[in-house]
């Protein structure tokens, strides 16, 4: 994943398929960001599949984000992985933004 | 009319109105404003007020150009439905940032907002963000009380501020009577990944509440394990389509080798069409081998809401080897058929494809014609000039179609010949992109073109686009 510097954030861009795996590596990442900046933006352009196991690390990280007092934000989702929030109802928990402008404020 | 509330902090200057505001408190606001050093933000909150008179628009004018003059933003906040409505009769409402602000409000106002279905989620994202323990108080006692509405964004409020704390109240509240309440629990449970519960959640999925049946599938997935998939396979054939429907979304959530299998098994007994589209949705969700070929074969389903589910499910995982094969089907005498075939090959077709997709073209029905320009308007080859040929064409679709894939191929044509159009197409559709695309372009001398315009349109949507270019 790569990770662009944006002012006081990070933007963080996921690629490919989101599981397990990928996702522990992914919160990992963003925690050590969390030290460092003032808020983490996840951008979902790139990523193609998504699961169960995957959106738990993701949910996880806002767990982290809520404790530690920092702006967590999602972007750039196609139809397919806005659907599984959506189905979820984690569309009404994490602040999702169409654009990576947006969601940078 | 008492002292002016106010705060001052970081540039940002914060007045609350009282119920019986005069146009002598505006007049105090900007005093104010000029006073204080280093004004970069001033918020009026009207939440207390009902009305505001037409006499005080003056002084609000007054203020606007103040927060000009000294380059401060302005901002009304919490505004209700009466003073919005005066102010867009009397065109001030552009001259204002009108925001929520819900930082001027006390708990119980706070949770008043529940009831309105248009600001309970913003109040609920609010509360969230802002979570204490008084806020825990006082929603445990939301929830506590006999109101359905306010419990059930109580709940959500809770879970969205991920509060462990409430996993046995939500618990608790799957019994409740009201099925927002345990909509909202089930879905908090879920996101609080409560895996104790998921036993009692998976007995509200044959639910005859579709939306109930959703949620639990939704919150099953989200605290799934080994043994779930096989588990939730024994509802795609329960007797309710929406049951079965959320079956799959939740396989398709978990996402495993066996979830794969169930649903492909499940395409051989499916007849009902959601159900159909949702399991070629699902395929579309596994990296699996096997998942494409299923999707090329659905683009020939009798269903065309499946075709359409099976070219989006191609776009999503790409045609790797079989480009061609559904470039093929673009000329399928069902034209059907060749519309979703030519949709799948968005964005991911190349040269070769893209010339077979322009030798297919004269030989389509309109409906293919129209998917094939847009097609080729998001593909790697260069086209303009096919696309060129199209804007004589004497459809005025196809002149739209072929006009937006310009735009969208980024081709230096396309702001060329938007100014040849927007003022001579007969077709207002045409007129009205043409317009678009040159207020997005900002060509040299656009607004003075655009202003032109505008006396000698004569369709209303056109007219309205064009004033919005020019600001006016």
């Amino acid at each position: 994943m790569n990770i662009k510097k944006v002012g006081e954030k990070n933007v963080v861009y996921l690629e490919g398929e989101i599981n397990a795996q990928s996702g522990a590596e992914i919160k990992q990442k963003v925690l050590d960001l969390f030290s460092s900046s003032g808020g983490v933006v996840l951008s979902f352009k790139g990523v193609v599949y998504m699961n169960s196991s995957g959106l738990r690390e993701i949910i996880d990280l806002l767990k982290n984000a809520t404790k530690s007092k920092k702006e967590l934000s999602l972007c750039e989702m196609s139809a397919d992985i806005r659907e599984m929030f959506s189905f979820t109802g984690l569309d009404r928990v994490f602040k999702i933004f169409d654009t990576e402008a947006k969601a940078l404020g | 009319m008492g002292e002016l509330k106010y705060t001052f902090k970081d540039g940002r200057l914060k007045v609350v109105l009282d119920a019986d505001l005069s146009a002598a408190d505006f007049e105090k606001i900007a005093g104010l404003a000029e006073k204080l050093e280093g004004v970069d933000y001033l918020g009026i909150d009207m939440h207390n007020c009902v009305y505001i008179q037409s006499k005080m628009l003056a002084e609000l004018i007054a203020l606007k150009k103040l927060s000009m003059a000294k380059k401060f933003d302005i901002a009304l906040l919490n505004i209700n439905e009466n003073i919005s409505q005066v102010l867009e009769m009397s065109s001030l409402l552009s001259l204002f940032i009108i925001e929520d602000d819900f930082s001027a409000f006390n708990m119980d106002e706070l949770c008043e907002h529940f009831l309105d279905p248009v600001e309970a989620q913003n109040v609920c994202d609010y509360m969230a963000a802002n979570y204490d323990d008084s806020v825990r108080e006082k929603l445990e006692d939301i929830i506590r009380s006999d109101d359905p509405v306010k419990a059930e964004y109580a709940i959500l409020t809770m879970g969205r501020a991920q509060d462990f704390a409430g996993i046995d109240i939500f618990r608790k509240e799957l019994d409740n009577p009201s099925r927002n309440v345990r909509l909202a629990a089930i879905l908090a449970l879920g996101w609080l990944g409560d895996t104790e519960s998921k036993e009692r959640i998976y007995s509200f999925l044959s639910d005859k509440d579709a939306d109930i049946a959703e949620a639990a599938a939704a919150s099953v997935a989200l605290l799934s394990g080994d043994g779930d998939s096989e588990k939730l396979s024994k509802y795609l054939e329960n007797p309710d389509d929406h049951v079965r429907r959320s079956a799959v979304q939740a396989l398709s959530l978990i996402n495993d080798e066996n979830g794969f299998a169930y649903i492909k098994e499940r395409f051989g007994k499916e007849t009902a069409e959601p159900v159909r589209v949702a399991l070629t949705r699902a395929v579309s969700s596994f990296n699996m081998e096997g998942a494409r070929e299923i999707l090329i074969k659905l683009l020939d389903d009798p269903s065309i809401a499946v075709r359409e589910a099976a070219a989006s499910g191609i776009v999503r995982v790409g045609p790797k080897d079989y480009a061609d094969v559904i470039a093929a089907k673009v000329t399928d005498k069902d034209n059907w058929v060749g519309f979703f075939a030519a949709k799948a090959l968005a964005g991911i077709c190349g040269e070769e494809v893209s010339e077979k997709l322009r030798s297919a073209y004269p030989v389509v029905e309109q409906n293919v014609k129209l998917a094939i320009i847009e097609v080729l308007g998001k593909c790697r080859a260069d086209v303009s000039g096919f696309l060129m040929e199209r804007i004589g064409d004497e459809n005025e679709d196809i002149r739209k179609e072929a006009l937006n894939a310009l735009d969208v191929s980024g081709s230096p044509k396309a702001i060329e010949v938007a100014l040849k159009l927007y003022d001579k197409d007969e077709s207002w559709l045409v007129r009205y992109k043409a317009v678009e695309m040159i207020a997005a372009g900002k060509p040299a001398g656009y607004r003075e073109l655009l202003k032109k315009r505008i006396a000698s349109e004569e369709n209303r949507y056109v007219r309205e686009k064009l004033l919005g270019a020019v600001g006016e």
